[in-house]
């Protein structure tokens, strides 16, 4: 067994064409069965088995069979199943009296549950009430929930913490294209010639990902390399050409980079005019932005982006990605969508080899979006569409106006805004730690205290929102419960049950199946809204509500997941699924079809569905331009750094989980923020010396760590709470702005101006 | 005065004041960030189009300095508790459309005058106008639902 905390990456088996096999394993103790699953510790979607003896998890390896992985794991997928072990699983509900939080029966908190969120919507209305979940619950879960708060609870307040991490890549689809979905294959990586990673720490965000990269670079016809990234990360080092723009000059960046293009690019002149809309907007919008005018805001040289464009411009494939450094960012919407006009002017869409990736964060984020827990209809249909909103009626057999459909879904932030100012006084939380994960926390965690707002949290720990809650549910975690989860290149993976749950933690699908229960909701002809019991029957059920949609799983079954994960869609015409979208040069766009009718990527205004079908591009994808405004804040001689924030190889969001595996916390115990040598000798300060880092919203106090990024740029790693460290702040989101994109409405977390200031030591 | 100068010098008025409004909406509001960040970059397009009208001024051969940004002629009656960003925004509305229409002659002497300046500066403004004011009616219909079901 390999040594995955140092040897992150594993052995290397350079390729070109099929990647092969490596089974990756990591275990504790002789397992007694092995039960197939997926890990859920990354957006990559590794299929892997569960090892279990004695009815508990004793370790796991990776499943040589699946199309995804190819039995390869990473050291938070071989580590990271102890957390389900930990002593500090919450093993029965909790409610608040006074200052504490006290143990209960499910009785009576299932009681709580009903008599808070009906009495507040009997009095307030369903506008009081507000549920903000997850990017890692499973399908069915996800599924169940949307029809539990669209037609039972009838909020329009509903969000996923996806639209921390992937609301932008949604977003960016749907503008392009006309609906969500990534077009390739992670098969594609394997024969490109050029991978184009923008914002994209992939060694250290999905490492089996990168393994498979690395085997390309030290393969046979090795790709060209270009990331985008402000910091010289682990990613960046194996770049041909590492770009790293001032942060927040994404926009411009992509701007200077089409400009070149456009100007002395290979262009697929044939593809734009027969199969897009919209180029001679492109043209215009590109045309201030040389090479010269890029480098004044990005501080990119000319000379480097010229070589960039070359690559990006002459390269007869591409795959590019986009993650946080862009979805986090200033501009987010915008940038994202010039990457996937770089590959519509160049025709590489739909192709082997070429693809874009708009990539997601958590393992199970493309199905929040799907099963529309972010808010957004069920299987990409559109909420401004009368035909799409009756149709779903019709699947629910519900009248269409219990269906919340008059206004675009309420986003995160708004939600948790609108508990400040008292309009919703009921938070159903489940799954994700907003009190860690949201900026300018001070803010958040005065609003979860609100007398007036009484909050769930529904989790397996005791997480630092769940200590602010006014109940709070144990729930099962990934190994304890069955059900599916879908990745960025639309493959659908089976994580079936392999341990019960401990204590009396329940599967969140049998927290929502009880809470309808008792809810009593039903449909219009006076049967039980939720119609299934099981997660097998929920994804039947899915099946049947995904069928003719482009995310149609309808051909899918548990049975036929138990090899390999299949990509959607999977139906009659694609039994085994289809591997890359748009092959015919055919999008989803038609103003019947597509998921929304688009944005103005400056203002947020939706675009009207009468204009819209004026020009309805009818299948063919959309070249949206885009124009440069100023950041929010910039740095001054008060907040003379920009700081960004993300993530480490070993940990996985707020350390619910890795926090709680020796091995990953030991790895990387505490956070720090990284700065420049220069800087470091202006401000006097040497590595591990405690430095404030503070912002207009908050400071924190963090250990220095000393190079590979720019003068006059921070980074600090956002993982770090306070569930396992007390003593003073130290969470990234302490300094973060509250603002967000004004498309897809993801939070700026890589943008804020701060100042630095060494931590005298005190004289004992 | 003629007729091009009364309408310059009334867009110039009108233009003041939706800038003026949009400040006034983007400091009474400073938590809720989208408002506080579409009015601020919104009156940043008013002043360029005053700044448009006053070369338009010249080329007409009537000097006119619309000056600073007035005081707001923008409503300061008595909020109600629950209700006031869906009444700034209403009021908002008012005077986006106000301006708009005030643009309206201009933009049909651009279209009988296509090699003009009117014909290089007109269209660009007017779309931005139907641009603040497709987003106003959006905030409008986001915030009236929870305005009026739960306060």
């Amino acid at each position: 067994m390999r040594d995955s905390i140092k040897d992150i990456w594993g052995e290397r088996t350079p390729h070109f064409g099929e990647w092969s096999l490596r089974e990756d394993e990591h275990l504790t103790a002789p397992p007694e069965k092995w039960v197939q699953s997926t890990c859920v510790l990354c957006s990559v979607g590794c299929a892997l088995d569960i090892g279990v003896a004695s009815g508990k998890i004793v370790g796991v390896r990776g499943r040589p069979v699946d199309r995804v992985n190819r039995g390869r794991l990473g050291p938070k997928g071989l580590h990271g199943w102890k957390a389900n072990n930990h002593p500090d699983r919450l093993l029965q509900p909790l409610v608040r009296h006074g200052d504490q939080l006290k143990p209960t029966s499910w009785q009576e908190a299932m009681a709580l549950l009903v008599n808070h969120s009906r009495d507040t919507k009997q009095k307030f209305g369903a506008g009081a009430l507000g549920i903000y979940n997850s990017g890692q619950l499973t399908l069915e879960e996800y599924y169940t929930l949307t029809l539990l708060t669209d037609c039972g609870l009838q909020t329009p307040h509903v969000d996923g913490n996806t639209r921390l991490c992937t609301s932008t890549a949604a977003i960016a689809l749907i503008e392009s294209f006309g609906t969500d979905g990534n077009p390739g294959s992670f098969n594609d990586f394997d024969t490109t010639e050029a991978i184009f990673l923008f914002g994209h720490n992939m060694a250290e965000t999905q490492t089996v990902l990168w393994s498979r990269v690395l085997d390309r670079l030290m393969g046979p016809r090795r790709p060209k390399l270009i990331v985008v990234d402000p910091r010289r990360t682990a990613t960046a080092r194996e770049a041909d050409i590492h770009l790293a723009p001032r942060p927040g000059s994404n926009l411009p960046l992509m701007l200077g980079l089409l400009h070149l293009i456009l100007q002395k690019g290979r262009l697929d002149e044939q593809f734009i005019a027969e199969k897009t809309v919209g180029f001679e907007s492109l043209k215009n919008a590109v045309q201030e932005w040389t090479p010269n005018q890029t480098e004044k805001v990005t501080h990119i040289p000319p000379a480097q982006l010229e070589r960039c464009a070359d690559i990006l411009g002459h390269s007869p494939t591409l795959v590019s990605t986009v993650l946080q450094g862009v979805y986090q960012s200033f501009e987010a919407s915008a940038s994202a969508i010039q990457v996937n006009n770089l590959h519509l002017v160049r025709g590489l869409i739909g192709k082997p080899g070429s693809t874009v990736f708009q990539m997601n964060g958590q393992p199970s984020a493309q199905n929040t979006r799907e099963c529309g827990a972010n808010g957004e209809m069920v299987a990409f249909r559109n909420w401004n569409n009368r035909a799409h909103i009756n149709d779903l009626a019709r699947v629910w057999n519900v009248a269409p106006e219990r269906i919340p459909h008059a206004t675009p879904p309420t986003h995160a932030l708004q939600i948790f805004r609108y508990a400040e100012q008292g309009s919703i006084r009921f938070l159903w939380i489940i799954g994700t730690n907003p009190a860690v994960t949201l900026p300018a926390l001070q803010r958040i965690r005065e609003i979860l205290s609100k007398d007036d707002l009484f909050v769930v949290v529904q989790d397996p720990f005791l997480s630092e929102t769940a200590a602010l809650a006014d109940l709070v549910l144990p729930a099962a975690m990934w190994g304890e419960k069955t059900g599916c989860i879908t990745n960025p290149d639309r493959t659908v993976h089976l994580c079936q049950q392999a341990v019960a749950p401990p204590g009396q933690a329940r599967s969140d699908l049998d927290i929502f199946l009880e809470y309808a229960r008792a809810m009593d909701f039903r449909d219009k002809d006076g049967k039980a809204l939720i119609k299934w019991t099981t997660p097998e029957e929920a994804f039947q059920a899915w099946g049947d509500c995904s069928r003719g949609r482009p995310c149609d799983y309808s051909g899918l079954s548990y049975a036929k997941l138990s090899g390999s994960g299949i990509q959607w869609p999977c139906n009659d015409q694609y039994p085994e699924g289809k591997e890359r979208l748009y092959t015919d040069g055919v999008f989803n766009t038609q103003a019947d079809y597509c998921e929304l009718f688009g944005h103005d990527l400056v203002t947020g205004a939706p675009i009207a569905e009468e204009t819209y079908r004026a020009a309805d591009p009818k299948g063919r994808a959309i070249i949206k331009a885009a124009q440069h405004v100023a950041p929010p804040e910039d740095t001054d001689e008060n907040y003379p750094f920009l700081l960004t924030t993300g993530r480490l190889v070993y940990h996985w969001h707020t350390r619910t989980k890795t926090g709680r595996v020796k091995e990953l916390h030991e790895a990387a115990p505490q956070p720090f923020v990284q700065l420049s040598e220069p800087d470091a000798l202006t401000l006097g300060i040497a590595a591990g010396e405690l430095v404030q880092v503070s912002s207009r919203r908050g400071s924190i106090v963090v250990p220095a760590r000393i190079g590979d990024i720019s003068p006059g740029e921070v980074f600090v790693p956002f993982h770090y709470g306070y569930w396992d460290h007390a003593a003073h702040n130290r969470a990234a989101n302490e300094l973060t702005v509250t603002g967000w994109d004004p498309v897809s409405k993801q939070p700026f977390f890589k943008y804020a101006a701060v100042q630095l200031s060494k931590v005298p030591v005190l004289q004992s | 005065m003629n007729h091009s100068q009364y309408i310059l010098n009334r867009l110039s008025t009108f233009e003041n004041h939706l800038g003026a409004a949009l400040r006034t909406i983007a400091s009474r509001h400073p938590n809720d960030y989208h408002i506080r960040r579409n009015c601020i970059l919104f009156a940043g397009w008013s002043e360029n189009h005053l700044l448009t009208l006053q070369r338009l001024m010249k080329e007409f051969e009537n000097v006119f300095d619309p000056g600073p940004l007035s005081e707001p002629e923008f409503p300061k009656a008595k909020p109600i508790r629950g209700m006031e960003l869906l009444q700034d925004l209403e009021n908002l509305m008012f005077v986006a459309h106000r301006v708009r229409t005030a643009w309206i002659p201009l933009e049909q002497a651009a279209k009988v005058q296509p090699n003009s300046p009117l014909a290089q500066a007109v269209p660009r403004i007017c779309s931005d106008l139907d641009r603040v004011i497709a987003w106003v009616q959006t905030e409008i219909k986001n915030s009236a639902p929870q305005a009026l079901t739960v306060i």
